[in-house]
């Protein structure tokens, strides 16, 4: 092993010679060059190298099983707590080795192993804080997941739509609707490049939120009556809030797994994803278009609706299409805010009958 | 109101997790409509906007990582090493202080507005200015505000990071 250049870890060596019932686990040390200074660098990297060379003997000797080896039995216990003690321990304990009881070859072993891993933990005292097991991975590079940085992407895409959306109703259409787009693209990145995490499926769900809510809040602006918008907006919070919230009760993956569910509609929404997807899609799709086809600074919504239906433009289509599809989607959301209410106060009744 | 709930708890000494919900729910939403409110009459309406964004997905992702962790509310943070944390959560008054100024402020930028639309800017130097109940409301909770928006962007932060760090830790068990 030559030596890294700065900053990288050196790699784990992890040695099982197994031969019969003998054990001779061999931990090298896991350390990071950068912590070192030079002359300390040096001597690691040397001590390393005479390492290298120890573990080259070893996996010769064992190809080559010697026949003394053959009648010696380590004691269950110390054979079974060397090797649960192994892994954690710097310096091989001695009596894995089997001094001893060791043939010839092996018995200088002990002595040079512990040595040696005595001398590069000094030489670079940072190796005493790491363990030799395989690096996991950083948080950072979860944070840099392709699906999370697709979320980044879609916040900010977000927050420019909304800051122009006065000034320029198109663009803003067309970004929001990208970015719903993307909601569906990471999830399917995130199963195509086993990226699937947890914080991924928190960032889509808040963004999701956040840009219905805030839609739901410009179209309140534009439209009379703005209650209507404003209880579509609290309805959305609420439902999805309870649904999550009951989700985390049951312990289960994800709140469209609602397999045991009795409700005919819950079976056609969430059994039928095609259907399902239809209906997110028409919810976002009537609110994009109610927002496009706002002239004035106010509208009333009744006269909107009435004249985009007599109307035979392709937007006013859409509208009568996709309003079918909101209405299933609020229905649907009604329901599960009652549903996740009752398993709120089920898991309560439950906890209190198991003492 | 959540208030009066707390000490109605207090008394009847039924604690069910459906009233948390209920509570909380109620919390988010009569605050977010009170900033749609307020964001329809004030320019820019951005900064209100935002605010109902940062409400939300702050408290979002404090609920997602409380139940990661299973702790029994996101008010016990008894393990957090951050001073501001501590010192929110840890000290029951001011978290009062700064929840109950966050509203306080919204109500009274409500009340301060005279015509359709205002300028965000121009209300609050002129509350500065005054003298009166409501101007005076506005400068003392403006602090409990900007406490409680920090703290709710840190909580962001903190929870992102126990959602990621449970991800890891779940590999690591096979």
């Amino acid at each position: 092993m030559l030596p890294d250049t700065a900053g990288t870890a050196v790699s784990v060596s992890f040695l099982h010679l197994e031969h019969k019932d003998i054990k001779l686990n061999l931990i090298s040390t896991y350390e990071t060059v950068a912590d070192c200074k030079p002359t300390k660098k040096l001597v690691s990297w040397a001590i390393r190298r005479f390492q290298a060379k120890i573990q080259a003997i070893i996996i010769r000797i064992r190809s080559k099983p010697s026949r003394s080896l053959q009648h010696i039995r380590i004691p269950r216990h110390a054979e079974d707590a060397a090797a649960d003690e192994a892994p954690f321990k710097k310096i091989p304990t001695m009596h894995v080795l089997g001094i001893k009881n060791f043939d010839p070859q092996l018995v200088w072993l002990g002595p040079v192993i512990s040595a040696t891993s005595v001398l590069s933990q000094k030489a670079s005292p940072m190796a005493n804080n790491k363990m030799s097991r395989p690096r996991k991975p950083g948080r950072l590079s979860v944070y840099l997941y392709i699906p999370n940085i697709i979320g980044y992407t879609r916040v900010f895409m977000n927050c420019y739509a909304f800051a122009i959306c006065f000034s320029n109703k198109w663009l803003f259409c067309a970004l929001y609707f990208i970015s719903f787009v993307c909601d569906g693209v990471d999830g399917w990145c995130a199963r195509k490049f086993n990226q699937v995490s947890t914080f991924g499926a928190v960032l889509d769900m808040v963004t999701d939120r956040i840009s219905t809510a805030c839609l739901l809040v410009i179209l309140s602006q534009v439209y009379r009556p703005g209650m209507v918008f404003l209880s579509l907006l609290a309805l959305d919070i609420a439902s999805h809030w309870l649904q999550m919230y009951s989700t985390f009760l049951l312990g289960k993956v994800s709140h469209k797994d609602v397999k045991d569910s009795t409700n005919w509609l819950f079976k056609a929404y969430y059994g039928n994803r095609m259907f399902m997807a239809y209906c997110c899609v028409a919810c976002e799709v009537l609110y994009i278009t109610l927002f496009l086809l706002a002239q004035n600074d106010s509208e009333k919504l009744m006269d909107v609706l009435k004249s985009s239906i007599t109307e035979g433009s392709p937007i006013s289509v859409l509208v009568g299409l996709s309003v079918f599809g909101w209405a299933i989607k609020q229905l649907v959301n009604v329901i599960q805010m009652k549903t996740a209410a009752d398993i709120c106060v089920l898991h309560d009744i439950n906890r209190k009958e198991r003492p | 109101m959540s208030g009066v709930e707390y000490l109605i708890n207090l008394f009847c000494c039924s604690v069910s997790t459906f009233g948390a919900v209920l509570d909380m729910v109620t919390d988010r939403i009569s605050t977010a409509c009170l900033l749609v409110i307020l964001s329809q009459v004030y320019r820019p309406g951005m900064v209100f906007l935002s605010l109902l964004a940062l409400d939300i997905g702050s408290h979002w992702l404090q609920m997602y990582s409380t139940f990661l962790l299973g702790k029994a509310s996101h008010k016990d943070v008894k393990d957090s090493t951050n001073w501001l944390f501590k010192a929110y959560y840890g000290n029951r008054m001011f978290m009062a202080y700064c929840c109950v100024g966050c509203e306080v402020l919204y109500i009274s930028l409500f009340l301060l507005v005279q015509n359709e639309t205002e300028k965000l800017m121009d209300v609050l130097k002129a509350s500065i200015t005054e003298g009166s109940l409501v101007s005076v409301l506005v400068v003392l909770s403006l602090f409990g505000w900007a406490i409680k928006q920090l703290v709710n962007i840190i909580q962001m932060k903190t929870a992102a990071d126990v959602c990621v760090l449970h991800d890891i830790n779940k590999k690591e068990r096979p």
